[in-house]
C-alpha cells in the first residue's frame, strides 16, 4: 500500500478532528483570547511538533486548526497566491483532518489563512484572517534581548524604534521599512503586523473582520480585533506612504488599484500582474480589454 | 477522545471568540444548550485541561463545580493563583480584588472570570460600552448580577494592560464578553 493510500484509508479516519491534540488546540485556545483581549500584545503558547517544520507556516496552522468547523470554508493563500506549493498543501491538509470545503473566493470563505498578504477585496465581521508570522517582535530590529523588548512593550517605551525611523529619513529621506511596517494597535502596543506590504497596513485600521497571528517558530499569538485602531509610525512631516503602482496595470486583468508584482520578460521588458490571484482571477472572468 | 465532542467544542470556541471579539455581543453558546449548566460545562471543556487552575468565587453550586473539575479535568486551586474563576449571581462581593490580573511584562498571566446570570441582553444597560470591537458604542445588560460588580471591574481595568477578562453565560445558554480593552462609561459611580 503508498504512503497516500494508507493515509487515506486507515490513518486519516482514526486521527483527531483537525490533527492537533485536546491539550495542544486548549493551549492555543486560551492564547487565543488573552490576545483579543490585548489587542497588539504577544501571548506566548506552547508551540507544538507539526508535520512540516517551524518556519514554514505552523503558527497559523495551529491556530487553524484550533479553529476549524467541519461547515468552514477555507482559503489559504502564499503571498496571494491561492496556488503555492505551500498553499495547496495546507489546503490539503485540512482537507482531509478536518473535511472542510476548499475555496479561493475571498467572498465564499469563513476562515481565510494566509502568508504576507490580506486578500484585495474587504473582509466581513464574519471571516477571520489568520496570518502566518516569521518574526513577531517589531522592536528586534532595534534590541536584540527578548527581556529588554518585553520590558519596552510594558513600559510603552517606544523610543528606539521611533528613532530609528529618524535615522532612516535622515540618512536616506524616507523610512526604508517595505514589509513588517510597525504599527500601534488600540493607541497602545507596536506590533509587527507580519511581512505584508505596505499595502496592505492600512487595512487592518477599523476593519470589520477579526485577525488572528500566529509564530510556531517564535511560539507567540497575536491579534487585532475588529474595529480596532491601527496606525502605522509616522511623523507629522513625514507621513506613511503606501507603494506607488500609478501609471501601472495588471496584464491579466487590467486593475489599477491592488498591489502588482512585477514580472521580467525574457526580453527585459517589465510587465505586472496582481500578487492576489482570487481577486484577479474574478476580475479577468469579467474584464474586456479592448 | 469521542470526535462529535471534539467537533462540539470547536463549534463553542468559535463562539466565545466571535464573544470576546465583539463585546456586548450575544449568542448562544451552542445550537444544542439552553441552560446554563450546559453552557458552562460545554465553556469549560472547549477551554481547561489540567494545566489550568479553576476557582469558584460566591456561591457556585458546589456540584457543578465538581462536573467541571470532572469532565475538564482541570486543577482546584485558590483564587488567587487561578487561571479562570467561576462566579454565580449576585457577584464576587469584593472577592474580584484577589483574582490575577497579570504583571506589567505578562499582562497575560492574569485569570479570566466567568459570570453565570439570569439573562443577558444586548440592549437596555445603563453603562456605555466602547473600545476594540465595538463600532460605537453598546449598552449591553447582564440580569442577576449586582450593579456593583460592573464598579469592581472597571477598578479590575483600570491600569490596562493589567486587567481580567470577562465572560458571562446566561440561563438560555447565551454567551457575552468584556475584555480588559472596553471601557465602561456611565452607570453609577
Amino acid at each position: 500500500m503508498r504512503v497516500r493510500e494508507w493515509m487515506d484509508r486507515e490513518a486519516a479516519p482514526r486521527s483527531t478532528f483537525a490533527f492537533l491534540d485536546d491539550g495542544a488546540k486548549k493551549d492555543v485556545r486560551r492564547a487565543l483570547l488573552k490576545a483579543v483581549a490585548i489587542p497588539g500584545y504577544q501571548v506566548p503558547y506552547g508551540s507544538r511538533e507539526m508535520p512540516l517544520a517551524r518556519g514554514w507556516g505552523t503558527g497559523g496552522i495551529q491556530i487553524t486548526l484550533s479553529l476549524l468547523k467541519p461547515d468552514d470554508i477555507v482559503k489559504v493563500i502564499d503571498q496571494g497566491c491561492d496556488g503555492s506549493v505551500n498553499a495547496v498543501n495546507i489546503k490539503k491538509f485540512y482537507e482531509r483532518t478536518a473535511g472542510v470545503e476548499i475555496t479561493t473566493d475571498t467572498a465564499l470563505a469563513t476562515l481565510v489563512q494566509t502568508r504576507h498578504r490580506i486578500p484585495e477585496e474587504p473582509l466581513t465581521d464574519r471571516q477571520i484572517l489568520v496570518l502566518q508570522v516569521p518574526y513577531p517582535e517589531a522592536l528586534r530590529e532595534v534590541e536584540p534581548s527578548e527581556a529588554q523588548t518585553r520590558r519596552m512593550h510594558a513600559e510603552a517605551d517606544y523610543a528606539r524604534m521611533w528613532l530609528h525611523l529618524y535615522e532612516d529619513i535622515v540618512r536616506f529621506g524616507e523610512i526604508r521599512i517595505s514589509y513588517r511596517y510597525p504599527c500601534t494597535v488600540n493607541g497602545r502596543h507596536v506590533m509587527d503586523p507580519s511581512p505584508i506590504p505596505r499595502w496592505d497596513v492600512p487595512k487592518l485600521h477599523m476593519a470589520d473582520a477579526l485577525f488572528l497571528f500566529g509564530a510556531g517558530r517564535e511560539r507567540r499569538i497575536y491579534a487585532i480585533p475588529p474595529h480596532t485602531r491601527v496606525e502605522p509610525l509616522e511623523f507629522e512631516d513625514h507621513r506613511f506612504r503606501v507603494e506607488d503602482f500609478s501609471g501601472k496595470s495588471c496584464a491579466r486583468c487590467g486593475a489599477t488599484d491592488t498591489f502588482l508584482d512585477e514580472i521580467l520578460m525574457p526580453d527585459g521588458s517589465q510587465t505586472h500582474y496582481c500578487s492576489d490571484s482570487g481577486h484577479c482571477d474574478k476580475r479577468r472572468a469579467g474584464w474586456k480589454p479592448c | 477522545m469521542n470526535r462529535n465532542l471534539t467537533i462540539e467544542e470547536h463549534g463553542a470556541f468559535r463562539r466565545i471568540l466571535d464573544a470576546i471579539a465583539h463585546p456586548g455581543r450575544i449568542q448562544k453558546l451552542s445550537d444544542k444548550i439552553s441552560d446554563l449548566d450546559g453552557a458552562a460545562l460545554l465553556f469549560s471543556r472547549t477551554l481547561l485541561d489540567p494545566e489550568t487552575g479553576f476557582a469558584v468565587a460566591s456561591s457556585v453550586r458546589s456540584d457543578l463545580a465538581s462536573q467541571i473539575v470532572r469532565t475538564s479535568g482541570c486543577r482546584l486551586v485558590d483564587l488567587e493563583k487561578a487561571d479562570f474563576v467561576f462566579v454565580a449571581k449576585p457577584g464576587t462581593d469584593g472577592a474580584l480584588d484577589r483574582i490575577r490580573r497579570g504583571t506589567p511584562d505578562w499582562p497575560d498571566t492574569s485569570a479570566t472570570v466567568v459570570y453565570l446570570v439570569e439573562a443577558l441582553h444586548e440592549e437596555g444597560g445603563d453603562r456605555s460600552w466602547s473600545g476594540p470591537g465595538i463600532p460605537g458604542a453598546r449598552f449591553p445588560k447582564a440580569e442577576g448580577l449586582d450593579p456593583r460588580e460592573w464598579d469592581l471591574l472597571s477598578e479590575a481595568n483600570s491600569t490596562y494592560p493589567l486587567g481580567v477578562d470577562c465572560f458571562f453565560l446566561d440561563e438560555h445558554g447565551q454567551i457575552m464578553a468584556m475584555p480588559r480593552s472596553t471601557r465602561m462609561d456611565g452607570g453609577t459611580r
